[in-house]
């Protein structure tokens, strides 16, 4: 099972700048996180990804097969969970449920046996039988996740899934990625670093519509090895030291404020080597491409 | 700081309203009706025939036409067009943070009527430059006298958009107002307004007129010197030599202009009135109406004829089972049946009432020749049907729908169908009394409608990506349905024996057309 990009391009209409530019990537069975700032093309590529948007340029193959030739294939084993997405609000969540899978063809019986499950999993089960239109937004958000895996997708696709989820529930979503990727594809696409870092079995960072790099964590972390430094500065001289360093953390202590740089030297004689985190890595990578 | 509010409010709403692609649309739509309102001296219909006397194409005479045509009948469409000032606000849920701020209920209505006659001012504005151009083109008289054909147009058509800018307000703060009931309400308070106004006319009544049309009609009445008075637009011509009436415009009285200064303020009279009813976005009163103890008792009956239940098992889930693809296939008959589920749940229980009362009507009634028997179910079925097309951009599920193999086409058959099911339901007890009597061609005619009014739902639907175009259509469609009796839409009328075949055709090239329009949104 594989999915491969090539030269994907995205241009939303002639006189627009790229979205998507060039985009190549191999993937296969495994969580890859798609890591990138607001407006980096993260969402364009995943809707390219989903049959839902054609490409300007390049192409997709699922397991070597033109995808734009023939989306249905695709689609079939498809699981797509969008970063905005509505539910029918007179609906319950198994009634929902139940009309997705005919939808993606999924037969009666075990249909109604995925749903049981994924209401226990997601612990949507006590709430299954009230109209959604009620649900809180982390209820909504579990809904939008079992509709994307209702089908047992071959590719599973979810763009910031986390959003709306108290701790627990985030900790239990990652647990069930974790599990699903053994025989699967899942590109994961979140501004919380934390979740890819626990769960991603590589990682591709995407900046104004270009792939800058797409490598394992254990790579990235190790690109940045010697180059995070922790410093503690007085509370007002914040504003001047991020003028001048790239500060990829900062927190108030009784004895200052501890800050987390990320560059090349130290930035100080009082600064002190720090184990370097994704999120310095990320930052790094992004703040270093021209 | 209200003025400042009421300015802000009317100019981010007017920006918002100027700068979406509907714009283009109606500009194109109005140049056209301007040009449709002035035909050639040779066209089979007349625009406006005052009791069967054409208004001579000079200035004065173009301008009073473009006046009634703004007042009488764009007043109908314009309700669409603006009522949808503060259901933007709710969908956008920028109105959660508006609720939040210092402006009071007041200065947000006023703001909004203002941008909602600013808006259908274009339209006057748009006719009033096509005015010159139309008389022209015409050729009947060659001078141009601006002031004489922009008076009438302005005087009678923008206080009439100031009462409907104001309506469409009031309608969008009553709650059940607000969707498609109110569409199809607004529909018959606008034919009885006409109705009332223009029965007092021809019986010599004088009646409030915020039409504006009774002073400059009377007028012309008396220099024609006709004792038996109508007004027809858009009708037949009744001979070859229609009389031709020379208007030269008028001093207008103080009193009219007063007047129509008065209806000018009953706009905004009507839209502060929606205060009473507006909820400021509450949040609470979204859930409401399912509080009541009938709505909740309706609720659990819905829950009951259309929840399929599963057995949840009981044991802790650890894994989920796996599902074999191969076996995967499209179920027609389960996603038709999902499909009326969908259409079905959460419609009111009033709505369903009121189908029993009609199916019951329609049994016990002697059947009336015109097939007249068979529209009223019909119309129960907008508030259902209105969703066919429109319902993944209302609810935001296209990305999710879209995604599924080969939605286009099936997903849109499948509601289609299910939208037949829910017509032949709502035609059920007329059917039926069809059936007993032996009238075996209105009978077809039902029948095929009931094909073609949810394919015409979902063509306007997928079109659009709204409800209102297919309400606003389906009206007028209703409306001819029973009144059109000759010409190339004669097969819209049920006791046409062609009128089947006119039917499936249309039913086929609306469907094709939905398909082709979903199919092209996903190809972007």
């Amino acid at each position: 099972m594989n999915l491969t990009i090539e030269k994907l391009s995205k241009r939303y209409g002639r006189s627009a700048p790229m979205s998507l530019d060039q985009v190549t990537l191999k993937l296969t069975p495994g969580i890859v996180g798609l890591l990138g700032p607001n407006g980096a093309g993260k969402s364009t590529m995943m809707n390219i990804i989903a049959t839902l948007m054609k490409p300007t340029n390049g192409r997709i193959l699922w397991n070597g097969e033109d995808v734009a030739r023939n989306p249905n294939q695709l689609r079939q084993q498809l699981g797509y969970l969008p970063q905005d997405f509505g539910v029918y609000p007179n609906l319950n969540a198994v009634e929902f449920l139940q009309y997705m899978a005919a939808l993606k063809g999924v037969p009666s019986k075990p249909a109604q046996q995925r749903i049981a499950e994924l209401l226990h999993l997601l612990n949507l089960e006590t709430a299954a039988y009230r109209p959604i239109g009620g649900y809180s937004g982390g209820m909504r958000q579990r809904v939008g996740i079992a509709q994307a895996l209702i089908n047992d997708p071959k590719l599973l696709i979810v763009d910031e899934p986390t959003v709306g989820l108290d701790p627990g529930e985030r900790v239990r979503f990652r647990n069930l990625l974790a599990d699903l990727a053994s025989d699967r594809i899942i590109i994961l696409s979140t501004h919380i670093v934390s979740d890819v870092e626990a769960t991603a079995s590589s990682i591709a960072l995407i900046n104004q519509g270009r792939l800058i790099r797409h490598d394992l964590p254990e790579r990235l972390l190790t690109s940045v090895e010697g180059r995070v430094w922790d410093w503690v500065i007085d509370h007002d001289a914040l504003t001047a030291v991020k003028q001048k360093h790239l500060v990829s953390q900062s927190i108030r202590r009784s004895d200052g404020l501890h800050v987390r740089v990320v560059q090349e030297q130290s930035p100080s004689r009082d600064a002190i080597p720090a184990s370097p985190t994704l999120e310095d890595a990320y930052l790094n990578s992004i703040f270093s491409t021209p | 700081m209200t003025l400042n509010a009421i300015y802000h409010t009317a100019r981010a709403d007017f920006l918002e309203r100027v700068r979406s692609s509907g714009l283009i649309l109606m500009l194109g739509l109005t140049a056209y009706l301007s040009y449709a309102f002035v035909p050639p001296l040779d066209a089979s219909y007349t625009a406006v025939s005052l009791g069967g006397t054409r208004i001579f194409y000079n200035s004065a005479g173009i301008g009073l036409m473009f006046g009634i045509t703004i007042s009488m009948f764009v007043s109908l469409f314009a309700f669409y067009i603006i009522k949808n000032s503060i259901a933007r606000d709710r969908q956008t849920r920028v109105g959660q943070i508006i609720g939040t701020t210092a402006t009071s209920k007041t200065a947000y209505l006023l703001g909004k009527w203002a941008s909602n006659v600013l808006f259908l001012s274009i339209i006057v504005g748009v006719m009033s430059l096509m005015a010159p151009v139309m008389q022209l083109l015409r050729g009947e008289a060659s001078q141009i006298e601006i002031i004489q054909m922009w008076l009438p147009i302005w005087l009678l058509g923008l206080p009439m958009m100031s009462v409907v800018a104001g309506f469409a307000l009031i309608f969008e703060s009553v709650p059940f107002l607000r969707g498609g009931f109110g569409n199809v309400a607004y529909f018959f308070v606008w034919v009885f307004m006409l109705v009332v106004l223009l029965g007092g006319f021809e019986q010599g009544q004088i009646l409030p007129d915020p039409y504006g049309v009774m002073e400059p009609l009377i007028q012309i009445y008396q220099e024609l010197g006709v004792e038996e008075i109508s007004l027809n637009l858009l009708g037949e011509k009744t001979s070859e030599n229609e009389p031709v009436y020379q208007w030269h415009g008028r001093n207008w009285s103080a009193t009219f202009l007063l007047g129509r200064l008065f209806w000018l303020g009953m706009g905004a009279l009507l839209a502060v009135s929606g205060t009473l009813f507006f909820d400021r976005f509450n949040p609470a009163n979204a859930n409401a109406k399912k509080s009541s103890r009938v709505e909740k008792w309706w609720l659990a009956l819905q829950s009951r004829l259309f929840s399929q239940k599963i057995d949840m098992g009981g044991k802790p889930v650890r894994q989920l089972t796996r599902l074999p693809h191969t076996t995967f296939k499209f179920q027609p008959l389960k996603l038709v049946l999902a499909e009326l589920r969908l259409l079905l749940n959460g419609q009111p229980w009033y709505l369903f009432a009121g189908l029993i009362g009609l199916t019951i009507f329609s049994l016990v009634t002697p059947l009336a020749d015109n097939g007249i028997g068979a529209l009223y179910p019909l119309i129960g079925s907008i508030l259902i049907l209105s969703m066919l097309g429109a319902r993944e951009p209302f609810f935001h599920t296209e990305q999710l729908v879209y995604a599924t193999p080969r939605a286009h086409s099936r997903q849109l058959l499948t509601a289609w169908l299910a939208g037949v099911m829910v017509m032949l339901i709502f035609v059920a007890g007329y059917a039926v009394k069809l059936l007993l009597v032996g009238e075996m061609a209105l009978l077809s005619g039902v029948l095929t409608a009931a094909l073609f009014i949810p394919a015409m739902a979902m063509c306007l639907g997928t079109v659009s990506g709204t409800r209102r175009l297919f309400e606003i259509v389906f009206l007028v469609w209703w409306y001819m349905a029973i009144n059109v009796t000759d010409g190339f839409l004669s097969w819209i009328n049920f006791v046409n024996p062609q009128g089947g075949m006119g039917y499936l055709l249309s039913t086929l090239i609306l469907l094709a057309t939905a398909v082709f329009i979903r199919y092209a949104k996903t190809q972007k």
